[in-house]
């Protein structure tokens, strides 16, 4: 669920704050997307269910949560060759994974306060 | 580790705040200005408003196609960084077809920028030295011939119109002799509805509001009564 080497890097990389400041952008998008995942579902709408696969997997901070990584690329190429129950299936554990992935993210970031 | 300089100026073009957060923070750190857009219609303006050593440049932007921004860059001869998806390699050799300096695959580490970045700012430099012969000083601006635009210390660029441009043009070229409004008349005759000693009046007026600290006591563009308009010579090759 976590890439514990990736979040190392990226607190080398940046203060506390600026850790926190990070995800928090992170996790925001992450809900709109999951968001837009929910609705795609809902409308059958394979192009976009393939769009906001393809902003996750892109989002900077997805890679400390390997699970989520490959869900939302597997996604993307799902929906790339037309494969739609395969599509509907990832997506749905997709959005099973990355709220769980977020809450072990969170624990490993002890000033956030996680929502 | 600092290895940029706060001449460098850097746009970085992304929807995802978390990434342009990433890149504004790491690459402040390393001693660059950042601006950040997150679309098409944010980036533009700083485009037209700014000159950047570098722009990173998600090619998937909410209100436009990225490569539309890429193909403006190349022709500005600004870099560029493409970034993209790891699933979409297509995207990559659109990139460089653009004229990208380089790629990055989204999502990618902190020092992935960093290094690539670097990577692309020294043989940009070199580029820029040559094309400083088509700049020249002008009080606390740099006149750019190629982009047709004033070019202030910060970077900060002031986009010239036609006739202004070739007025000025003009003025630098006479080398500080005074150029008659009857010679600058027909100098923009084709700009702005010209050819009249008004309009060289006019534009001589804008000129100074965009290049005098002081436009009702010029010192860069003079007028020398009944004769014409000079430039201050102290002014223009420093």
């Amino acid at each position: 669920m976590l890439n514990e080497d990736l979040l190392q890097t990226f607190k080398k990389c940046l203060s506390a704050s600026e850790l926190e400041e990070f995800f928090r952008h992170h996790h925001e998008m992450m809900q709109q997307e999951e968001e837009r995942i929910r609705q795609a579902l809902a409308d059958d709408d394979l192009p976009a269910l393939g769009h906001a696969a393809h902003k996750i997997a892109g989002s900077a901070g997805t890679p400390c949560l390997p699970l989520v990584y490959r869900l939302s690329l597997d996604l993307n190429e799902a929906v790339r060759i037309g494969h739609r129950e395969q599509a509907r299936t990832l997506a749905a554990q997709l959005l099973t994974a990355r709220p769980k992935a977020w809450k072990m993210l969170v624990d490993r970031l002890p000033q956030r306060n996680p929502d | 580790m600092s290895s940029g300089t706060y001449s460098h100026r850097i746009l970085v073009i992304d929807d995802d705040p978390s990434l342009l957060y990433l890149c504004a923070t790491v690459l402040l750190k390393e001693g660059y200005q950042v601006d950040y857009a997150a679309n098409q219609a944010e980036a533009l303006p700083a485009l037209e408003q700014n000159e950047y050593s570098l722009v990173v440049l998600d090619l998937n932007l909410p209100d436009g196609d990225g490569l539309e921004i890429g193909r403006r860059l190349q022709q500005r001869q600004t870099p560029f960084l493409v970034m993209t998806v790891r699933s979409q390699p297509a995207e990559r050799l659109l990139g460089f077809e653009s004229g990208a300096a380089d790629y990055l695959i989204k999502p990618f580490l902190p020092h992935e920028l960093t290094h690539r970045v670097r990577r692309i700012l020294p043989s940009w430099e070199e580029q820029a030295r040559q094309q400083n012969n088509s700049r020249v000083p002008l009080g606390r601006w740099q006149f750019d011939l190629k982009r047709q635009a004033l070019v202030a210390e910060d970077g900060q660029m002031t986009r010239l119109t036609g006739g202004e441009f070739k007025l000025l043009a003009a003025l630098i070229t006479a080398d500080g002799r005074v150029i008659s409004r009857d010679r600058l008349s027909t100098v923009v005759a084709r700009e702005e509805g010209g050819g009249h000693f008004r309009t060289v009046d006019v534009l001589v007026s804008r000129l100074r509001k965009k290049i005098e600290d002081n436009p009702r006591q010029p010192e860069i563009i003079l007028t020398i009564t009944g004769a014409g308009y000079r430039l201050e010579k102290s002014t223009d090759a420093q």
